[in-house]
């Protein structure tokens, strides 16, 4: 019912614009800040991995909380729960259409870059850091959607933990796991050594998969103790 | 349904105290009172949406259609269609969608671009598809045309000879006991008294008594 739903309200080509604007912002930024008008592969994809981490944390939540505040604000729960729906269900279905609805444009980009330099051997880590951030955003923005009746608040919410994350990442590195993926964090700095040095052992990609099944499990803990606000918002 | 000792309070005001009512099968039960006396919180309870004192027997198949239950717009009457008989015997769904003469909307139209009349037509398909014992209109003919009101008080005469169940309306619209016959529930003082005459609870409801 969601693949269809997304279908037809078109949303799958906010995603794809939205994820275009990120790859050309990539491209923009190293041409006007770095003055790097011809970047190298490697380059460019560390160019649109920074905006994917540092501007996807104010450009994604806007898609990803709205598909929840759309379902609330239009009162479309009782209609969930006549088809079958629970809250769990519900949330599950909505992290996989947005997880699919940004990672497939995403994927495309970057194959797109791949083909524009005739160069893959970046491709396939490249798919991982980035589904990896996408996953992680696509869980934190979810779980505000779902517990935020009014887009706003859930937005704001979001800005105030991005802002919370960077402030105790840079304070105290044991407190980086609330900002895994920002510029100022060790997964950033590692993959930039990565880039210039060509030498695997600063990839984290074990790890990556590892905070997000933890990140998973905490926003599942969080959605399950809240779970009558999907009913509340809703209905 | 029944209700036993039934109360409702919100926050701190009370709606409802020690009510003890109970609800025909295969009749309509019109419920009226002033705006504020607790109708709309009385039809969210029967669903568990609001905690409620007492008893209420005879509500796990409840449902509430009304301005807290809407379908996504985006979808047509196609997809909802085919949504319903992924999960619901095709017979009814079939029977639904004839009772409502469906067919007279084009079967592609979004919900959102529908006409009011059309939009609660589709309201009903969806949620009279499922199973349910119970049946709780609130306000369903409030802003609606003359000719949009009289097809859905002709659907409803006709689904009551098929439905065995309890239908309650919350109405404001005095028009719907005309067209629709059934019992007359009045709400007043925290109580709801059962009035014996059609006439009686519109002369009630005028006076606000």
């Amino acid at each position: 019912m969601e693949i269809r739903k997304t279908i037809k309200n078109k949303y799958y080509i906010f995603c794809f614009i939205t994820t275009a604007i990120c790859f050309w912002l990539g491209y923009i930024l190293l041409a006007s800040l770095d003055k790097i008008t011809n970047p190298t592969i490697a380059e460019l994809y560390n160019s649109i991995y920074t905006v994917y981490t540092e501007f996807g944390m104010l450009i994604f939540p806007v898609l990803i909380i709205q598909t929840f505040s759309r379902d609330y604000k239009n009162k479309n729960i009782l209609f969930y729960k006549v088809m079958g729906y629970n809250w769990f269900q519900y949330f599950i279905e909505k992290l996989i259409i947005n997880f699919f609805c940004i990672s497939i444009p995403t994927i495309i980009g970057l194959l797109i870059v791949g083909i524009i330099y005739m160069d893959f051997s970046y491709l396939p880590i490249m798919v991982v850091y980035f589904e990896s951030v996408i996953c992680f955003q696509v869980l934190l923005e979810g779980l505000w959607g779902f517990l935020f009746k009014n887009m706003m608040v859930g937005y704001m919410v979001n800005f105030g933990y991005w802002l919370f994350s960077i402030i105790v990442a840079t304070a105290d590195a044991h407190l980086s796991l609330f900002a895994r993926y920002d510029a100022a964090n060790s997964v950033y700095l590692k993959l930039g050594k990565y880039f210039n040095t060509g030498n695997t052992k600063y990839l984290t990609i074990g790890e990556n998969i590892g905070y997000s099944i933890g990140v998973f499990g905490v926003v599942l803990c969080i959605v399950y103790i809240f779970r009558r606000r999907w009913e509340k918002n809703g209905i | 349904m029944k209700l036993e000792n039934y109360g409702l309070k919100i926050k701190n005001n009370i709606l409802f105290e020690n009510v003890n009512v109970l609800f025909a099968n295969r009749m309509i039960s019109h419920i009226l009172g002033n705006n504020g006396c607790g109708k709309s919180s009385f039809g969210k309870s029967c669903v568990g949406m609001l905690k409620h004192e007492g008893t209420i027997i005879g509500n796990h198949n409840a449902i509430l259609i009304g301005s807290s239950s809407n379908i996504p717009g985006e979808f047509s009457i196609r997809d909802i269609t085919q949504l319903l008989k992924k999960r619901f015997k095709h017979d009814k769904v079939t029977n639904i969608y004839q009772l409502l003469k469906l067919n007279l909307i084009p079967d592609n139209l979004a919900i959102k671009k529908m006409s009011d009349g059309q939009k609660q037509k589709v309201k009903l398909y969806v949620f009279l598809s499922a199973e349910v014992d119970v049946i709780i209109l609130d306000e369903f003919t409030t802003a609606l045309d003359k000719n949009s009101t009289l097809d859905l008080y002709n659907f409803i005469n006709e689904y009551l000879k098929i439905f065995d169940g309890v239908i309650i309306n919350i109405t404001h619209n005095l028009s719907d006991l005309e067209y629709m016959p059934g019992e007359y529930y009045y709400v007043s003082e925290r109580n709801m008294l059962k009035i014996s005459s059609k006439q009686e609870v519109i002369d009630r409801y005028i006076k606000g008594k």
